[in-house]
């Protein structure tokens, strides 16, 4: 067995026709992980299959070394705060959590002790009292995340736990989640708000449209992008002698050519200097370009978003 | 097992706590005291009304055909569909407990409170009926036996209804329509029928712990009755069974189903 705290193998999951994962492979270590991406990336989908809350359509994933899906040892040893806000609404904090902390095997003054120990920890101890369905919607934030570490787990997975959240319960969110990685806890948080988690980890696992588009440290990401071959779709009314010159260029790894339809598809590996050189060998090579078209702009629009 | 019955107990204690609080509780309840709040207007009337007529039609009628079906699909289908549609499902099957629990532990609360609810209307309306002023002929006297066969079957309708329509929320995103389609159409549709497909329902044995004891008293209100009634004990088995089988398949189904909450 792997020591990764999460191994996805071709990981797909759909609905229907939606397509929610797709063709996901990764590993994440132990530790504190950011899942980033924009909205309908796929984050909350890849974080029900790591809580087990469904099954993959394709592929494969173990957490801690267990399938994930209805799995009683791993949910021992996993909490999971979701996305939606739902509590029970009629009960108090203090009796969600405890009530919870039952389900787990706590007798009642154990549940109850640890109840009041986490609710303690996430900064409700006023509130605990009060019915939930009096709550504010970062109160819930934390009666959520007050469930899923309450019976003491060794990994912590939370779908947008900063949501609802006002700048000083994001920040006290953000101590709270990095204080549980210094315990030894391993956290994974989504968020379509980078910098985020920027504040808790410098882990990240970057999704777009359901596919990994990138993995490592802000830092290795942003390299990683770079170095990704981009296609560029350039029409010319010479397309063979375009292409003759452009294939010369050392940040050019492929040309395909469509002669009748005068068209030339690119792949270059720094998209910048190739705009930048473009013009003067279209020129010398007498090509006559007549439109220009990167097809990749949407991954650069992805990270200019995430990353500001 | 040990740990089974343990999460059962503990979703049934909450659940009963829950289910009491719920609004639509305080539906099931009016209609569960509407057959013996309206032989007690009966009773006030001034003309001569036998009690034996007011205990059958009222029993019959009102609290088996219409009032337990429809309180056993507003109770049985929320089993689950409370969970679903307060988007609470996720906190109990993440939980490292026997998923079969959560529809037992929460299923037996709701029984409960419909039993007795159920069982007290029956009681009420028999109490209510023996209360008239005695018939000309014993012919028309309420049998010994009478009520407590009405107490029987009325707890009995609401605890396989509702063991019924809580499977069915386990495969139907909506399964009070799935429900009240079945206890109002199929049902109603079967158990009218002349033979033997009226086996086929609930509806069948229950009539037939009224008729099996008493079938004089039953005849005088229903023309389609069961022309080989079972014994009550007998029927009472079937009506245990068909609730353990309900909540058996529902239960085995839970423990692989998912359950997609969006934000």
């Amino acid at each position: 067995m792997s020591g990764a705290l999460i191994q996805a193998e071709q990981l797909g999951r759909w609905y229907g026709q939606v397509v929610g994962l797709s063709d996901l492979s990764l590993e994440i270590e132990r530790g504190v992980s950011g899942l980033v991406g924009p909205n309908g990336a796929g984050k909350s989908t890849f974080l029900k299959l790591v809580a087990g809350e469904i099954r993959a359509s394709r592929g494969s994933i173990r957490v801690l070394g267990y399938e994930p899906f209805a799995n009683a040892e791993l949910f021992r040893r996993a909490g999971f705060c979701p996305q939606q806000e739902a509590l029970y609404e009629d009960m108090t904090g203090l009796e969600v959590v405890r009530f919870l902390l039952r389900l787990h095997g706590f007798s009642a003054g154990e549940a109850t002790r640890r109840a009041h120990e986490a609710l303690d920890r996430v900064g409700l101890t006023d509130a605990r009292t009060r019915r939930v369905g009096g709550y504010s919607k970062g109160m819930r934030q934390r009666t959520k995340i007050a469930q899923a570490l309450a019976h003491g787990p060794e990994l912590i997975v939370a779908d947008e736990p900063f949501n609802g959240l006002d700048p000083v319960g994001r920040a006290e969110m953000t101590a709270l989640l990095a204080e549980l990685g210094r315990e030894g806890v391993s956290v994974l948080v989504s968020t379509h708000v980078l910098h985020e988690v920027e504040a808790l980890t410098r882990q990240m696992v970057l999704l777009h449209r359901g596919r990994l588009l990138a993995q490592g440290s802000v830092g290795e990401v942003r390299q990683l992008l770079s170095r990704r071959p981009r296609r560029v779709e350039v029409r010319a009314r010479a397309p063979r002698r375009l292409a003759r010159a452009l294939i010369e260029l050392d940040f050019v790894s492929s040309v395909q050519i469509a002669e009748q339809e005068g068209r030339v598809s690119i792949e270059t590996t720094d998209l910048e200097r190739f705009f930048g050189e473009l013009t003067p060998i279209a020129a010398q090579a007498r090509a006559g370009v007549t439109s220009l078209e990167s097809h990749d702009a949407s991954l650069e629009a992805v990270f200019d978003y995430l990353v500001p | 097992m040990a740990n089974f019955l343990r999460v059962t107990w503990i979703l049934f204690s909450a659940h009963v706590v829950r289910t009491l609080r719920a609004r639509r509780m305080w539906l099931v309840a009016a209609g569960a005291a509407l057959a013996p709040l309206v032989a007690w207007v009966v009773a006030q009337s001034p003309r001569p009304v036998r009690g034996l007529d007011v205990l059958t039609a009222l029993g019959f009628f009102v609290l088996l055909n219409l009032m337990a079906p429809l309180a056993a699909v507003i109770v049985g289908a929320a089993v689950l569909g409370e969970e679903l549609e307060d988007r609470t499902i996720t906190y109990l099957v993440t939980r490292p407990i026997p998923r079969p629990a959560i529809l037992v532990g929460r299923w037996l609360a709701s029984a409960l409170v419909l039993v007795v609810l159920f069982a007290s209307s029956a009681a009420a309306l028999s109490a209510i009926a023996g209360s008239f002023p005695p018939p000309s002929s014993d012919k028309y006297a309420i049998p010994e036996g009478l009520g407590g066969a009405v107490v029987t079957a009325s707890a009995l309708a609401v605890l396989t209804y509702s063991a019924v329509f809580a499977a069915l929320g386990v495969f139907f995103k909506h399964p009070m329509i799935v429900g009240l389609g079945y206890a109002f159409t199929v049902e109603g549709f079967l158990a009218n029928l002349p033979g033997k497909n009226q086996a086929l329902t609930i509806q069948y044995y229950l009539r037939c712990i009224l008729v099996s004891e008493h079938p004089d008293a039953w005849r005088q209100i229903e023309e389609v009755m069961p022309r080989d009634a079972l014994s009550g004990p007998e029927a009472i088995r079937w009506l245990l069974g068909i609730a353990i089988v309900a909540l058996g398949v529902g239960a085995l189904a839970l423990r692989r189903r998912q359950f997609h909450m969006t934000a």
